[in-house]
């Protein structure tokens, strides 16, 4: 008995530098795979955000109708991507710019400054943008670290 | 395990991947700072605000808070030292302007990724 608490008295005592080890080591930055599918994730729900808000029976207007049915089609190729990430990065870009695109429009043709729904189609052209940079940054880390991704 | 939970990614290693990320955006920022000929000395706040935003970025990567309150106030003053820079530079047609202006946009979305991969790992615990 004396002995088990004197081995947890010691236990006890290094720990706290344990843990220390522990925490650094333990987490790492996501595999470009993972980085894809939250990529796509985000943009999803966002897309969708875009719909709802536009959607919605106070505020449609019917000359909101291109700039959704623009966006139902980037939603549709974003949730593509996530179903099944293609394995090569070029696929992948294309796919990626052509949804960002046409949000793009869908952002520039929407005809009311003032509502929801524009000001979700500026944050998720934003995330098109700053996400794919993110993928790319971790592609480009991924490749320095001898292709380990 | 669905694909959903194979791809997901701790809070952490979220709030790593928004700080290695604009840490690099941070470092380029600086870069184009010191390669800017028409560099003009009236811009010097900017310089040191700019400068400020590494100090929080380092910290919040030194040990990664499990806090998410702990993270976004950290996280919102580099934010602010950027955005701060962005609206206050005195020239907009420049390669430096656009680097902020891009850096401002990316701390906006990933804070907003790190609260997307907290909430969705809270529905998995649930």
């Amino acid at each position: 008995m004396t002995s088990k608490n004197n081995a947890a008295s010691k236990a006890a005592q290094a720990e706290p530098c344990q843990k220390q080890a522990a925490s650094s080591f333990v987490v790492q930055l996501p595999t470009v795979q993972q980085a894809i599918h939250l990529a796509c994730s985000v943009l999803v729900d966002s897309l969708k955000d875009v719909i709802k808000a536009a959607s919605d029976r106070d505020q449609w207007r019917d000359e909101y109708q291109d700039s959704i049915t623009a966006t139902e089609l980037a939603l549709a190729v974003v949730q593509q991507l996530q179903a099944e990430a293609p394995s090569d990065a070029d696929a992948f870009d294309a796919q990626w710019w052509r949804a960002t695109a046409v949000t793009r429009l869908a952002r520039d043709a929407f005809p009311n400054k003032e509502s929801g729904a524009w000001s979700r189609l500026r944050i998720a052209v934003d995330e098109f943008d700053s996400l794919y940079r993110m993928v790319d940054f971790l592609a480009i880390k991924a490749e320095q670290e001898g292709g380990a991704a | 395990m669905s694909t959903q939970e194979m791809h997901l990614l701790t809070t952490k290693q979220a709030m790593l991947t928004a700080l290695a990320f604009v840490q690099d955006s941070l470092e380029r920022l600086e870069h184009i700072r010191f390669n800017d000929e028409a560099w003009d000395e009236k811009d010097v706040d900017v310089d040191y605000a700019v400068g400020l935003a590494p100090v929080h970025i380092k910290s919040l990567r030194a040990t990664l808070p499990s806090d998410r309150a702990v993270f976004d106030n950290q996280w919102f003053m580099a934010a602010a030292a950027v955005a701060l820079s962005a609206r206050t530079f005195s020239r907009t047609d420049c390669h430096y302007f656009r680097a902020l202006a891009s850096l401002q946009k990316k701390f906006e979305v990933l804070r907003a990724m790190v609260e997307f991969v907290a909430l969705e790992n809270k529905g998995v615990e649930a």
